[in-house]
């Protein structure tokens, strides 16, 4: 394996399609697959149950389409996910008959998103070859509401979103539209949300990386019937110290990750003039990002959570205790 | 690799990856990122004191949690580090419990 990598990374992205039972992941897949940015796509299919369908609809013509059959791919399967994944990289290595540059993989309409990313990430052959790309996650404008307050798996799969496609819209009053996507984004403000069938959504854009959306972060409750889900923001004046807090934030990942369903945050470090990104699914830490300067308008370092069953009092005091330094709620 | 990459086992070697941080004078870096595990290493001794278990630093690269009987475990990175100190102190540590975990800081 060769071990040093070029300082442009060349790996495959491998994107992550979630949503709901019927929210119409695999219609948007279809679509996706006619444009120019789909010719080249493998895609992995995962199916709850014995006999898989959804495969047969997927357009042909695509770089690879496999079905991960026998159960859930975020419970029941990762070790398949992973046998699959490196046999579509062994036969994409061994044969030119399917070359592809990205890799899709619907998951399951009832699969938590974070063990089917925590799959790829903690597979250190695969990282060789694959990183993270975009989770998209459908939502179905009919209904997402009855999904939120009553699945779980439908509010994960919201909160690890990095875009949110809203679906059916045509069928249901505009003012119902508008609800689903505050409801969307009071559980993840980090997600970028188009409504499917208008000029904003662009289908071959489905897996590019949505731009950062600072300036929506701010503390809401999430208007769920399931009370414990909650979203709020912090900033904490002063430089960083990147010990601590690294050391406090594994702690914190160690004991609640569960819980913490969503983390994001913009960090003005001690000792460096260029700010830090860092972001997570979970127990899952996503490579950070480095950034030249602050984005305008904020000072120090702001923080958001998402959290199912968490105080943010609790988490506003143990910052205190272990970085020694005041940490705030950041007002809208 | 720079600090903030280092940890969470999300990178590998800082000599493989120092490249991709195009930092003009990756000396600087390597120096910075030692006096770093440094000071994170003395303050997770500063917080574990109360129960006999310590860390040092392994090879540069990963943490050798110990305790007074001599067991020993290695974390390669900051994401196994916590669960074996727990294994190792016998208790959780959990960061939002109202007291330091254990009582010091």
């Amino acid at each position: 394996m060769d071990r040093v990598r070029q300082s442009v990374d060349r790996r495959t992205s491998i994107h992550l399609l979630t949503g709901f039972l019927g929210s119409g992941k695999t219609s948007l897949l279809q679509h996706y697959l006619r444009t120019p940015s789909g010719a080249d796509t493998a895609v992995l299919i995962n199916e709850f149950g014995e006999i898989g369908l959804d495969h047969r609809l997927v357009a042909a013509g695509t770089a690879g389409v496999q079905l991960v059959e026998g159960g859930c791919l975020c419970c029941a399967v990762s070790g398949v996910l992973g046998e699959s994944l490196r046999a579509l990289l062994a036969e994409r290595k061994r044969t030119a008959d399917h070359p592809f540059s990205d890799l899709v993989i619907e998951t399951a309409g009832l699969a938590y998103p974070e063990p089917i990313l925590n799959t790829i990430r903690s597979d250190y052959a695969l990282n060789e070859y694959l990183r993270i790309g975009t989770v998209v996650t459908v939502v179905d404008a009919v209904t997402a509401e009855q999904s939120f307050a009553r699945h779980p798996e439908a509010v994960r799969q919201a909160t690890a979103a990095d875009r949110v496609v809203v679906t059916k819209a045509d069928l249901v009053p505009p003012s119902q539209v508008a609800r689903v996507i505050q409801h969307v984004r009071s559980l993840n403000p980090f997600a970028e949300i188009v409504v499917a069938g208008t000029l904003e959504f662009r289908r071959s854009a489905l897996f590019h990386a949505p731009s950062e959306r600072r300036e929506t972060w701010s503390s809401e409750e999430a208007p769920t019937h399931r009370s414990t889900y909650r979203t709020f923001a912090l900033t904490i004046e002063q430089p960083l110290d990147w010990a601590r807090f690294s050391l406090w934030l594994a702690a914190l990942l160690n004991r609640h990750g569960r819980s913490l369903l969503r983390f994001k945050a913009i960090l003005d470090l001690r000792g460096t003039s260029r700010p830090v990104v860092i972001h997570g699914v979970q127990h899952l830490m996503f490579p950070p990002r480095h950034l030249d300067r602050l984005p305008d308008g904020q000072r120090g370092s702001n923080l958001v959570f998402i959290v199912d069953a968490m105080d943010p009092e609790r988490i506003l005091r143990s910052l205190h205790r272990f970085m020694e330094q005041r940490a705030q709620p950041l007002a809208a | 690799m720079c600090e903030v990459c280092a940890i969470f086992g999300i990178g590998e070697h800082w000599v493989e990856s120092a490249a991709r941080v195009a930092e003009e004078f990756p000396a600087i870096e390597i120096q910075s990122h030692r006096g770093e595990r440094r000071r994170r290493i003395e303050l997770l001794n500063a917080w574990l004191a109360p129960t006999g278990v310590t860390v040092h630093d392994w090879d540069g690269e990963a943490f050798s949690v110990e305790d007074n009987s001599g067991r020993r475990r290695i974390a390669s990175d900051l994401s196994t580090l916590w669960p074996a100190v727990e294994a190792l102190a016998g208790r959780p540590f959990d960061p939002l419990a109202e007291e330091m975990p254990y009582g010091s800081r």
